[in-house]
């Protein structure tokens, strides 16, 4: 696709959220929309653009902090485990059961408690985030893995190759496209998963600010906040489809051509 | 002092003549719904160096559990397999395998598809290796091709790919499960041509699996009919076809009785 065409295509999209704006800002303004609320687009720039860029940029930096920090626990996690459940049948119906109890958990309710036995450091709140972003890796890893094209292995096996070449010659590289899907899910999980940490107890990140916020009904700098956490959330996905098109470009083909 | 006899001077063992020998093999495993089924029953025959030997029969008749008993990805439950007079118990670094999928790694080019066994066996690629491929890649029509993506290349294309892959290895024996099944027929004919002249060419020890009777006919010196449920060995027909075989062999008239008798078999075998 060319650049043209693809700034084209950006054209729709744009378009409907710019429409959209405005009509917040017509309803705000116009229309009789209480400010407490909903503020208006404007308000929540003007309340954004108030706050001092070191006060943003300490908490932003808190949060992917617990973010980046959240999501390696969780590969490095599910990494080994997936490795376990792909290799043996007996593993994956011990540890799978686990899995989805823990995901079945709401993990807001065990923030708290989490909070309480470790104490308020970085401890609880990487493993809240963990706990959230790892189990799409998991079952994307797995599947990924599991997934390989038999011929691919039989050709590894007809080879006599060790089963850890197998491993890192042909299952992993042919589980690449499932590995980005399963990343782009868990990222934007991972950081639901530091704003619930912050919501429970936090002296700083974006969680914590706006809990700070509306205890004292700053409602449009909330709001300013929560646009913030959205563009961390898009700015992480976008990241790892770069990293993926950098690193892996034929990955990218493939996943398309299925 | 006793002098005992120099154990390799003294043993004096014959050069088996045999590529590959099954002995009363048979073979079971267990279906999904974890009852023993007999995929082989009694499989009792010799391949000799250099031969061409092809396996017809119906789907479920073990030609596949066949070749992989040879390739050492399967143990037989019963008898033996022996490859140039030893017993099969892993895959062996002079047997190459072409698949009936063409195999290949979509996230490599070409050529590093086709060196992929030598890293995979955990050895360095060479310069002399990468001469060995260029050649190999120029046996199969594919000089032109080394840097591109398998998914840049025609079916053909890709299954010459998978045979380069096995060739470069320089097997001693070629072990071939339906490679041209996925082709249409145009490609399929010229694809028997192409390989009977690279067989021709390095004269190795070739086990081709198929269904189509032309093919077989074509292509092999020794046809091995099996019947299913359990496999078995249902005739062997000798193909007295002269070679080298062309096109213009599909018109002779023992090629059609051969097809005749091939197809008759096989109907048998159904009923």
């Amino acid at each position: 696709m060319s650049a043209a065409a693809r700034l084209r295509r950006l054209v729709p999209p744009a378009a409907t959220i710019a429409a959209l704006l405005i009509l917040w800002e017509a309803a705000s303004r116009f229309g009789g929309l209480p400010a407490w609320l909903l503020p208006s687009p404007s308000a929540i720039v003007q309340a954004g653009l108030s706050v001092d860029a070191g006060q943003w940029l300490r908490h932003l930096l808190a949060t992917l902090r617990i973010v980046v920090l959240g999501f390696a626990v969780a590969l490095a996690v599910s990494l080994p485990l997936a490795f376990a459940i792909t290799q043996s049948d007996l593993i994956r119906r011990c540890v799978y059961p686990i899995l989805v109890v823990i995901q079945s958990t709401p993990i807001v309710a065990i923030a708290p408690i989490l909070i309480v036995t470790f104490g308020p450091t970085d401890v609880p709140r990487v493993i809240i985030t963990a706990m959230i972003a790892f189990f799409p890796l998991v079952v994307g890893i797995s599947t990924g893995l599991a997934e390989t094209p038999p011929e691919l292995v039989e050709l590894s096996r007809s080879l006599g190759a060790p089963r850890w070449r197998q491993y890192w010659e042909i299952r992993m590289p042919a589980a690449v496209p499932y590995i980005f899907a399963a990343v782009k899910i868990s990222i934007t999980l991972a950081v639901i998963g530091a704003v619930v940490a912050e919501f429970v107890a936090a002296e700083e990140g974006i969680g914590y600010f706006i809990r700070a916020s509306t205890a004292f009904f700053k409602i449009p700098r909330a709001f300013a906040a929560l646009a913030v956490l959205v563009a961390i959330s898009l700015g992480l996905f976008h990241l790892t489809v770069l990293v993926q098109r950098l690193l892996f470009p034929r990955s990218l083909k493939t996943a398309t051509d299925k | 002092m006793l002098s005992r006899p120099d154990p390799i001077m003294s043993v004096t063992l014959p050069a088996p003549t045999h590529a590959i020998r099954f002995s009363t093999v048979g073979h079971q495993y267990r279906a999904s719904d974890g009852q023993p089924m007999r995929a082989l029953a009694n499989i009792d025959f010799t391949i000799e160096r250099r031969q061409f030997v092809v396996v017809v029969g119906p789907s479920g008749c073990g030609k596949s559990t066949l070749l992989r008993l040879v390739a050492g990805l399967l143990k037989p439950s019963e008898g033996q397999v022996d490859v140039f007079g030893l017993a099969v118990d892993s895959p062996r670094d002079d047997i190459g395998m072409v698949f009936q999928r063409p195999a290949l790694l979509p996230w490599l080019d070409v050529e590093a598809n086709i060196l992929f066994p030598i890293r995979h066996r955990g050895q360095r690629i060479t310069a002399a290796d990468r001469e060995e491929a260029q050649a190999t890649l120029e046996l199969v029509g594919l000089a032109d091709f080394r840097k591109r993506f398998p998914d840049e290349l025609s079916g053909g294309m890709q299954q010459r790919v998978g045979i380069a892959r096995a060739l470069l290895m320089k097997p001693d024996i070629l072990l071939m499960d339906e490679p041209f099944s996925a082709l249409d027929a145009l490609t399929r004919d010229e694809m028997s041509f192409e390989l009977l002249r690279l067989w021709s060419a390095r004269q190795g020890t070739v086990l081709f699996i198929t269904h189509s009777i032309t093919e077989a006919i074509l292509l092999a010196d020794r046809i091995v009919v099996m019947s299913p449920r359990p496999g078995r060995i249902r005739e062997i027909i000798d193909v007295g076809l002269p070679r080298p075989r062309s096109p213009e062999t599909l018109r002779q008239p023992l090629f059609h009785d051969l097809a005749d008798r091939l197809r008759g078999l096989l109907m048998e075998i159904r009923l």
